[in-house]
């Protein structure tokens, strides 16, 4: 299965990127067009995330929601799975009010977060 | 500006500030009073045809609501905690008039919408974001490590940020509730220019409500920046956006360079962030900035007093571009100033940016 979510507005405009291959094993993530890290995906956050786009019911998603009509700065995400039988793009919009898409995109959020704490130490290690 | 006096509608929605000032100085009575009316240098508030004019700060006005408190039609806030849920608005933890809480976040949300509100009325005589005294709602702790704050059209929403730390921050928080004024006042599309100039006004007062916290502060002496110190100590970045230098407040290799245009040489077509919204909307912010420094004093007064009178103006349309924007703040400086070199200063700000005002 292969995974690519992004988001995209907010106050600052932040583009982040995760491409996940789970068949492979592996995870990039990226931040305003630039790769930050690829790595190996341990099998655990790989279960996790196909386990959570099954419960999301996330093939069955909309492919767009509304953009809200009077709300500003929100962020919007896309995420796009590909199996071998079947693939499927869904753009969502602050606030996610469907607690397991919700929790599907936390998760995505928290897989980039942890490479870029990573990237962000490292960084320090070398300048210090 | 069009109106409707007996049979002179055409010639006076014709002539332009220059000529109308001519009339009011040398015409005949009745043609005075149209071109005076035209010109709209009468001073009460009122609403002719639908078009309605800044007027000066009814003191009155703000007499009265300052004297209601937390009674109807003051000021009423109220913070709620998300509790890193995203579940809206959370619960309530602290209330108009109540002290501060531990809750160094929550605190700085009240006083921001404190200082926002406060601003509005003082200077512009608004009452609130709708003009009437409507409640002031912030949300803190928002999601999990959330870089963000949003305006949902109700609630203003701030995260925890991950690679932000100071998300509450004056700017941010005033900015947000602006988009509160826009969507009442203007309702700009948030797409494209129209959403860039939405994204501008709220960086213009955002800034401005700052400036006014800090006594009134000169425009010569503000640091111009929007979410100063909002990004976390190991990233390369002083700010969100800077307004008077547009491109410059950021540049680290997790976030990318802060990708604001100044000129409209540099304008980006993009399909992302709705069209640019953030990004184009550097360069209206820049022509502000040049507007307060070229004004002189505090930017909240008339620079800022020109913008409000221009998102107010019934002929600004909300898919209205650049150009329509600056041709509107540029009838509004003459209709505010008609005698001072505010227009010419404003006329002169646009076409730095690359906005030619043909009048």
């Amino acid at each position: 299965m292969r995974i690519q979510f992004r988001t995209e507005g907010g106050i600052a405009g932040l583009r982040r990127k995760v491409a996940i291959d789970t068949d492979e094993k592996s995870i990039t993530v990226g931040s305003a067009d630039r790769t930050i890290a690829t790595e190996e995906l341990p099998a655990e956050e790989a279960n996790e995330l196909e386990r959570l786009i099954e419960v999301a019911d996330f093939f069955d998603l909309s492919a767009t929601s509304a953009p809200p009509t009077r709300a500003a700065d929100y962020q919007q995400y896309t995420i796009s799975v590909t199996t071998p039988s079947r693939s499927h793009e869904a753009r969502l919009t602050d606030p996610i009010e469907n607690p397991r898409v919700r929790e599907l995109v936390n998760h995505l959020n928290h897989l980039w977060e942890k490479r870029i704490e990573a990237h962000l130490a490292s960084r320090r290690r070398d300048t210090s | 500006m069009c109106q409707q006096i007996g049979h002179r509608h055409s010639i006076f929605c014709a002539l332009p500030p220059h000529l109308l000032l001519e009339v009011v100085r040398n015409g005949e009575a009745e043609d005075r009073e149209a071109a005076l009316r035209t010109l709209s240098i009468d001073n009460t508030q009122r609403n002719l045809r639908g078009i309605r004019l800044a007027a000066p700060v009814n003191q009155a006005l703000v007499a009265t609501v300052s004297a209601l408190g937390t009674a109807q039609g003051g000021r009423q806030r109220t913070i709620y905690d998300t509790h890193n849920t995203e579940i809206l608005p959370g619960d309530v933890i602290r209330t108009e008039g109540a002290p501060p809480t531990d809750d160094e976040v929550a605190n700085e949300a009240y006083d921001g919408l404190g200082h926002t509100y406060d601003y509005y009325l003082n200077m512009l005589g608004r009452n609130s974001l709708d003009g009437q005294g409507g409640p002031l709602h912030a949300v803190v702790h928002f999601g999990e490590n959330y870089d963000n704050a949003f305006w949902d059209s109700t609630y203003m929403v701030f995260g925890d940020g991950l690679l932000m730390d100071r998300l509450t921050e004056l700017t941010v928080a005033a900015h947000e509730l602006t988009h509160g004024v826009t969507e009442v006042e203007a309702q700009l599309v948030y797409q494209r220019q129209s959403g860039a100039l939405n994204e501008s006004v709220s960086d213009v007062f955002g800034s401005v409500v700052k400036q006014y916290a800090n006594d009134r502060q000169d425009a010569g002496q503000a640091d111009w920046l929007v979410g100063e110190g909002i990004w976390r100590n190991d990233i390369d970045g002083v700010a969100l956006r800077s307004m008077s230098n547009p491109g410059s407040a950021y540049d680290d290799p997790l976030i990318g360079k802060d990708p604001q245009p100044g000129h409209m040489d540099d304008f980006v077509n993009t399909l992302e962030d709705n069209g640019g919204v953030h990004i184009n909307s550097g360069i209206p912010n820049r022509a502000f900035y040049l507007v307060a420094t070229g004004i002189g004093g505090f930017a909240g007064d008339r620079a800022a007093r020109i913008w409000y009178a221009t998102l107010r103006d019934n002929r600004l349309s909300i898919r209205a571009g650049f150009e329509e924007f600056g041709l509107l703040t540029y009838i509004n400086a003459w209709n505010l100033f008609p005698e001072g070199e505010e227009a010419a200063i404003v006329k002169d700000a646009w076409a730095q940016v690359g906005i030619v005002i043909s009048q």
